[in-house]
C-alpha cells in the first residue's frame, strides 16, 4: 500500500516536474517545430541522426525549439500523420514519399516551396538550396501541377533517393558458373543467369531458385520502360495497359514466373522481401529492389552480395524512389520550418545519413563524396545506383492511390497467383479503375454535412431522454428507501455510464453519421460532405472488392471456427486430465494468446515462406509420399490456400477458447460421468451424450464469439500478405483499413464498419436460433 | 441377483492415506447389506469399489464368484444411486431411466435399420420393451406423470424416485445406494425408507446400501456393517448390533439417545458385582458377568443404554435434571449424578422438570461391559 502510494507520488512529482520545465522552457523559446518522420528500414541509427541534426538546428537557432515524433515504419508515419492533421494539429515538417505528393498537394497539405527558394537565392546566396547540385530526377519528382508529377511547384525537398536493381548472391553465381552481371547486363543475360541457377543444385541436393522478382506496381512499370512501354499517354485519363505491346512484356514476365521451374519465384509479401529472400541461402537474385534492403543485407552473416542496376531491354530505363522534407501548409511558423527544412537537407546532413547505407544522397556531391561510396562497405557496386540516376525518372501515379493498390492486386493475379492471364487481370483492373473513377462518390459538389443542425437535435433528444428518465425515476417509486437504492445504484454505476457515453456510445454514433458522409479524415470534420446512403449503395451494388473481402472472410470463418472449436476442445479435454505438472501444460497452451499479434504474424511468415518455411518443410517429406506439393501459400495457391493459413494460424492460439471450455468441463459433475460409466456407456459415448450435451452453452457462447472474431481478423493480414496476392487475403477490415487510411474515405470505411455490425449481428442471431434444442442451459442451473 | 465376495480388500489413495483396510464380507443373494459409520469411515469409498468406480488396492473382490478387481463398471452390471441423483439434465426423465437401456446399441445400428428390415423390426421390438420396462418402474414409484419433465423441473423426492427409477429399469445383479436420501428432508427420508424396503421385498435384488444415518442402517438393512477409519467394527443383523455390539465404538454410535458409557473399575465383593466411577457406585448381582470374576478387580468400561435407566422418585442414587426433552410418547431426560452426565429415557411424565431433584437406577442385568483399553471390545456376551 505504502509503496503504491510513494509510486503513484514519485510518478506524479515526475510529470509535475517534466510540465514545470517545459513551461520554463517555453518562456524563453518563441517558437516550437514540431517534426514527423520515420525510420522503418533505418532503425535506431537512422533515429540518432535525424535527433542529432534537430539537435544541432537547435544550437544555431536558439529561439526555436524542435519536437520530433518518429511513429516507427511509413505505415505507422502515416496513420500518425492522417490522425495529426484529422485533430487540426499538423506537424511543421514532415517526411512525404514522392508517391503520395499528388494526392497530399491535391488535399493542400504541402506549402510549395519554390517562393522560399527564391527569396533565400536573394537574401543568403551562401547557404541556400541549389537545386542544380541536385539529382534533377529527385527534384522532379516533387514537383506537382494539379495533374501530373514531373512538373508545376515543388512541394518537397528530397532527402534522399534510390534506383532500383538486382542484388546477387556471388557463391551462387560461382557455384552455377554464370559470370556476374555487368552494369549494363540485359534482360537476356539476367533470363540466361536465373536459369543457369534453377538448374544448379545446392550441396544438399536441393536445387537453387534463379531469382526473386518482385511485381510491386513501380516494379512492373519499371521493367515496362525498360522494354519501351509507358502504362499510360499523356496522363492517367489515357491508359496503355491494354496495348498488344505491353502485354506481350507483361505476358512473358508471366511466362518466367508461372511456366518455368525455379526461374523466378513466385511472389512473396513485402514483408518477406528484407533479409529472408537470401537467408535461405537458396536464391541467386532478388529485386528490383531500391538500396533500402543494404542495412538488413550487410547483417546477414557469410554473405558474399553485390548489386547490378535494372538490366536494360530495349532501352536503359530505371525507377525512383525517394522521400522529401515538407513543410506543413497549415503550419503557423512557416519561415522557421523551410530554415529547419534547408538544414535538413544541407550537404552535412545529407552526409551524415549517408553512412547508413540506406538511400542515396539527393546532393550529386555528397552521393560522389566517400560518405557514400564507401569501399569498406558492401555492395561494392555503389556506383551502379549512381550511373542509373541519369537515366532514372519517378514512377508517377494518379493521386487517387487506389490506382496502385487495383493495378498491383490485378496483375498479381496474373503474375503470382497464374489464375488469370495477363489480358484478363488487365480487364479485370480496367473495369474496376473504371468503377472508381464514375463511383458517384469521386464526384464532386455534395453539399456540407449538416453538423449543426444534427448536432443540435441529438443533444435535445438526450435532454429530453434525460429528464424522461429522471422524472419517470423520482414518480414510479414512492418508496424511499427504493429510490434512495436506485440513486445509489446510478452514483455507482456512473464511472461506467460516463465512460460508455464519452468512449463507445459518442463514437458510434458519430461513426453512423459518418458513414452518410464523404470525408477525408485529414481535414477537420466540418470538411466532411453529406452524401445520404451513397456509400452503402457503393459498397453494396458496385464495389466488387467489397463482396470479395466478404468471401475471403466468409471462407476463413468457415475453416477457422469449426476448426478453432473442435481443436480448442480437444486441448480442453487433454488439459483435464489430472496429471503431474498439468497446470504447467495448461500455462503453455494458454501463453500463445497473450503473445502480442505483430510479433506473432512475423514469426508465422516465416514458417509459411514457400521454400524455407517450417511449414512446408514438415509437409514436402509427407506429401512426396503421395506425390504432392506443399501449397505456395501466399503466392500462387493463395486463392485456395491463403484464407486456411490464417485459420492454421489462428490454432495456434486455442488457448483462449481452451480456458472456457475447460472451465466448463471442469463444471460437469464428476457424478454425471460414474452414472454414465455404470449406465454401460464407453469413454467416447460419454462424451458425445454426457460431456458434449452439458458443454453446449459454452460451445455456443465460443462459437459465436469466435464467429465475432473471424470477422475482425486484421492483424495477421495486415502483417504477413496486406492482402496480397490480388486480393485474396483482403479481409474485411483490412479492406476497410485500406479505406480509411490509405485511401482516406473515413466515410466509405464508416458504412463498412456498420455493415460488418449487421453481418456480424445477423450471423450471431443465426446461431442462436439455429442451434435452438442443441443448446441445454439444464446443466448451467444449480 | 448376485452374491458378493470381498476378500481382504483395500483401497489406498494416492497420497497415501488408507481410505480402507482389509474389509472381509459376504453378501448373500437378495440380501440388503447398509454400510454405516461416520464420514471418513471409508463406507462410500468401499461402495465404490463394489461399482468399480475406484480401483481395489488389495484383497479380491467378486460378483457372483467371478473376480471383477479389473472389470470396468460398464461390465460389472449393478446400478447405482448416488447421494446428488446423478440424472442427466439434459435429458427428460423417461430418457434418464431408458438410457441405461439404450446405449447397449452400438452407432451404426440407426443405418444398419434402413437396410435391414428384421433388424429394424427387432429393434421396434427393443423399444417397446424398453417402453414397458420404465413404465411399469414408474409405476412402482408412483412417477408415471413426470415421464416428460427434465429434472430440473422435479423436486427433490421426485428426483430421488427417478434415480431408484434409472436403477430398477436396469435389473442389475446388484443394486447400490449411495445416501441416497441425505439430501431430503426428514420427513420424506422416512417415507422413502419404508418404500426402499418395499422395494427390495419386492424385486428381491441384492442392495448395497451407504448412509451416515444409523437409524436408517437399522431399519433398512438386513444386516448392518459398522465401519470406522477404514475397519470393520461389527458386521451383523440390526439386532444384534443394538443388543450387543461389538465393542465401545459401536455401542456408542448405535442408538439414539447414545449408550451411556462410564470409565470405572469393576470389583467383586462379597458375591456382589461393584462397579465404581469416580462417586458413582453401582451394585448388583448380575449372574451373567460371572465369567470375568476370576480377572476382577479390572477397570472396565460399562454401558448402559437410555432405556435401562429408571428414574425414580427414591432408592437410588440422586440426581438433578439438566434438560427434558419431550417426544409426546416417551421423554429423554438428561441428568447429572456423582458428577456424570446420563441420559434416561422414560414414559412420559409430567412432573419432571429442568433442575428438579430425582434419583436413578441402573438395569445392570442389560448392561454392556467393555475393556478400557484398545481394541475396547465386548467382555462377555
Amino acid at each position: 500500500m505504502v509503496l503504491a502510494i510513494g509510486l503513484v507520488a514519485w510518478s506524479f512529482h515526475r510529470v509535475g516536474w517534466r510540465a514545470f520545465h517545459s513551461w520554463q522552457n517555453h518562456s524563453t523559446v518563441d517558437k516550437e517545430l514540431v517534426v514527423l518522420h520515420w525510420s522503418g528500414e533505418g532503425g535506431p541509427e537512422e533515429d540518432a541522426i535525424v535527433e542529432d541534426s534537430l539537435r544541432a538546428f537547435e544550437k544555431l537557432h536558439p529561439n526555436v525549439r524542435v519536437r520530433r515524433i518518429n511513429p516507427g515504419d511509413a505505415g505507422s508515419f502515416y496513420t500518425k500523420l492522417q490522425t495529426m492533421l484529422a485533430s487540426g494539429s499538423p506537424p511543421d515538417v514532415f517526411y512525404v514519399g514522392a508517391e503520395r505528393v499528388a494526392s497530399f498537394a491535391d488535399m493542400e497539405l504541402l506549402e510549395p516551396l519554390d517562393p522560399y527558394l527564391r527569396a533565400d537565392a536573394e537574401s543568403r546566396p551562401d547557404d541556400a538550396i541549389n537545386l542544380d547540385g541536385f539529382f534533377p530526377c529527385t527534384v522532379e519528382a516533387f514537383r506537382y501541377d494539379g495533374n501530373r508529377s514531373g512538373a508545376g511547384a515543388l512541394y518537397g525537398i528530397p532527402k534522399d533517393f534510390t534506383t532500383v536493381g538486382f542484388y546477387y548472391n556471388k557463391d551462387i553465381f560461382l557455384r552455377a558458373g554464370v559470370p556476374f552481371p555487368k552494369d549494363d547486363w540485359t534482360w537476356d543475360d539476367y533470363l540466361a543467369a536465373a536459369r543457369a541457377i534453377a538448374a544448379t543444385r545446392n550441396p544438399d541436393g536441393e536445387p537453387y531458385i534463379g531469382s526473386e522478382f518482385v511485381t510491386w506496381p513501380m516494379m512492373v512499370r519499371a521493367f515496362l520502360r525498360t522494354e519501351g512501354a509507358e502504362v499510360r499517354g499523356g496522363d492517367f485519363n489515357d491508359l496503355r495497359l491494354d496495348d498488344e505491346h505491353t502485354v506481350a512484356i507483361l505476358d512473358r514476365l508471366r511466362a518466367w514466373r508461372q511456366d518455368e521451374v525455379n526461374t523466378l519465384t513466385s511472389g512473396r509479401s513485402k514483408l518477406a522481401t528484407g533479409a529472408a529472400v537470401f537467408t535461405t541461402g537458396r536464391v541467386g537474385m532478388a529485386g528490383p529492389f531500391g538500396r533500402w534492403v543494404v542495412p538488413e543485407y550487410r547483417r546477414i552473416r557469410d554473405f558474399d552480395w553485390d548489386f547490378a542496376p535494372l538490366p536494360r531491354g530495349k532501352v536503359q530505363s530505371n525507377v525512383i524512389a525517394t522521400v522529401a522534407w515538407s513543410v506543413s501548409a497549415q503550419s503557423s511558423h512557416k519561415d522557421e520550418a523551410w530554415a529547419l527544412v534547408r538544414w535538413l537537407v544541407s550537404p552535412e546532413s545529407q552526409a551524415a545519413n549517408a553512412k547508413l547505407g540506406l538511400a542515396i544522397p539527393t546532393i550529386r556531391s555528397v552521393a560522389e563524396s566517400p560518405s557514400f561510396l564507401d569501399p569498406s562497405q558492401k555492395p561494392a557496386n555503389d556506383r551502379g545506383f549512381l550511373d542509373s540516376a541519369a537515366y532514372a525518372s519517378v514512377v508517377d501515379w494518379p493521386s487517387d492511390p487506389r490506382f496502385e493498390q487495383l493495378l498491383g492486386g490485378n496483375l498479381d493475379r496474373a503474375l503470382k497467383v497464374g489464375d488469370l492471364t495477363v489480358p484478363q487481370s488487365i480487364d479485370s483492373f480496367m473495369k474496376q479503375w473504371a468503377i472508381e473513377k464514375n463511383s458517384p462518390l469521386a464526384k464532386s459538389g455534395f453539399p456540407r454535412f449538416p453538423w449543426q443542425p444534427i448536432a443540435w437535435t441529438i443533444a435535445c433528444c438526450c435532454v429530453v431522454a434525460l429528464t424522461t428518465f429522471g422524472w419517470w425515476c423520482l414518480t414510479s417509486r414512492n418508496d424511499r428507501a427504493t429510490r434512495d437504492e436506485t440513486k445509489a445504484g446510478w452514483l455507482l454505476a456512473s464511472p461506467w455510464v460516463l465512460g460508455f457515453m464519452l468512449f463507445m456510445a459518442f463514437p458510434i454514433v458519430m461513426s453512423f453519421l459518418l458513414s452518410l458522409s464523404k470525408w477525408r479524415g485529414v481535414g477537420p470534420i466540418e470538411t466532411a460532405s453529406f452524401v445520404g446512403g451513397a456509400n452503402y449503395f457503393q459498397l453494396l451494388i458496385h464495389d466488387p472488392r467489397f463482396a470479395t473481402s466478404l468471401k475471403v472472410t466468409l471462407y476463413y470463418t468457415l475453416i477457422a471456427v469449426p476448426g478453432g472449436q473442435i481443436l480448442a476442445l480437444m486441448a480442453a479435454l487433454l488439459m483435464n486430465q489430472k496429471v503431474r505438472g498439468i497446470h504447467f501444460f495448461r500455462a503453455a497452451w494458454y501463453l500463445p494468446s497473450v503473445l502480442a499479434g505483430v510479433g506473432v504474424a512475423v514469426l508465422w511468415r516465416w514458417i509459411f515462406d514457400t521454400d524455407g518455411g517450417l511449414m512446408n518443410a514438415a509437409l514436402r517429406p509427407l506429401l512426396a509420399c503421395v506425390h504432392l506439393a506443399p501449397p505456395d501459400w501466399f503466392g500462387k495457391d493463395a486463392a485456395v490456400w491463403g484464407a486456411p493459413a490464417f485459420a492454421i494460424m489462428g490454432f495456434w492460439m486455442v488457448g483462449g477458447g481452451m480456458m472456457i471450455y475447460l472451465a466448463g468441463l471442469q463444471s460437469v459433475p464428476e457424478e454425471l460421468m460414474e452414472a454414465a460409466r455404470i449406465d454401460r456407456l464407453g469413454s467416447f459415448s460419454r462424451f458425445m451424450r454426457i460431456t458434449l450435451p452439458m458443454l453446449s452453452p459454452v460451445i455456443l457462447f465460443n462459437m459465436i464469439m469466435a464467429i465475432i472474431g473471424c470477422f475482425q481478423v486484421f492483424t495477421q493480414a495486415f502483417v504477413m500478405t496486406g492482402g496480397e496476392p490480388g486480393d485474396l487475403t483482403r479481409f474485411y477490415v483490412l479492406y476497410l483499413y485500406n479505406q480509411a487510411f490509405e485511401f482516406y474515405e473515413m466515410g466509405y470505411a464508416s458504412a463498412m464498419a456498420w455493415i460488418l455490425l449487421l453481418i456480424t449481428l445477423a450471423l450471431t442471431l443465426i446461431t442462436l436460433r439455429g442451434s435452438r434444442g442443441l443448446i441445454h442451459y439444464e446443466g448451467m442451473k444449480r | 441377483m448376485a452374491s458378493i465376495q470381498l476378500n481382504r480388500v483395500g483401497k489406498i489413495y494416492p497420497g497415501g492415506v488408507h481410505a480402507v483396510q482389509s474389509v472381509d464380507l459376504s453378501i448373500e443373494h437378495g440380501e440388503f447389506v447398509v454400510l454405516v459409520g461416520p464420514s471418513g469411515c471409508g463406507k462410500s469409498t468401499l461402495l465404490r469399489m463394489i461399482a468399480g468406480l475406484e480401483t481395489v488396492s488389495s484383497g479380491t473382490l467378486s460378483i457372483d464368484g467371478v473376480v471383477m478387481n479389473d472389470v470396468p463398471p460398464q461390465d460389472r452390471d449393478i446400478a447405482m444411486v448416488f447421494q446428488n441423483y446423478a440424472l442427466y439434465p439434459h435429458m427428460d426423465v423417461r430418457t434418464n431411466m431408458a438410457f441405461g437401456l439404450l446405449r447397449r446399441r452400438r452407432f451404426p445400428s440407426r443405418l444398419k435399420a434402413c437396410f435391414s428390415s428384421a433388424y429394424a423390426a427387432s429393434r421396434r421390438i427393443e423399444r417397446s420393451d424398453i417402453d414397458a420396462r420404465v413404465m411399469a418402474a414408474a409405476n412402482t414409484l408412483g412417477i408415471e406423470s413426470l415421464l416428460a419433465r427434465k429434472p430440473a423441473a422435479l423436486s427433490g423426492g421426485q428426483r430421488q424416485r427417478v434415480a431408484v427409477g434409472r436403477a430398477i429399469v436396469r435389473q442389475p445383479k446388484v443394486f447400490l445406494f449411495d445416501e441416497p436420501l441425505s439430501n431430503l428432508d426428514a420427513k420424506l427420508r422416512v417415507e422413502m425408507r419404508a418404500e426402499l424396503r418395499m422395494l427390495h421385498r419386492r424385486l428381491g435384488a441384492t442392495m448395497v446400501y451407504v448412509t451416515h444415518d444409523q437409524e436408517e442402517a437399522m431399519s433398512l438393512g438386513d444386516r448392518v456393517v459398522v465401519l470406522q477409519d477404514g475397519w470393520t467394527q461389527q458386521i451383523a443383523t440390526p439386532r444384534e448390533i443394538y443388543e450387543t455390539p461389538a465393542n465401545q465404538f459401536v455401542a456408542g454410535f448405535v442408538g439414539t439417545p447414545t449408550m451411556n458409557l462410564f470409565q470405572g473399575t469393576l470389583a467383586c465383593e462379597s458375591g456382589r458385582m461393584v462397579f465404581t466411577s469416580s462417586h458413582l457406585r453401582l451394585e448388583g448381582s448380575v449372574p451373567s458377568w460371572q465369567p470375568i470374576v476370576p480377572s476382577l478387580p479390572r477397570s472396565c468400561c460399562l454401558g448402559v443404554r437410555p432405556e435401562h435407566v429408571q428414574l425414580v422418585a427414591s432408592g437410588g442414587t440422586p440426581a438433578t435434571i439438566e434438560a427434558v426433552e419431550h417426544y409426546g410418547d416417551r421423554m429423554d431426560v438428561v441428568i447429572r449424578s456423582c458428577g456424570h452426565r446420563i441420559v434416561a429415557r422414560t414414559g412420559p411424565d409430567a412432573t419432571l422438570r429442568d433442575g428438579g431433584a430425582v434419583a436413578v437406577q441402573f438395569d445392570l442385568a442389560r448392561a454392556h461391559l467393555f475393556e478400557s483399553t484398545k481394541p475396547f471390545a465386548r467382555l462377555i456376551g
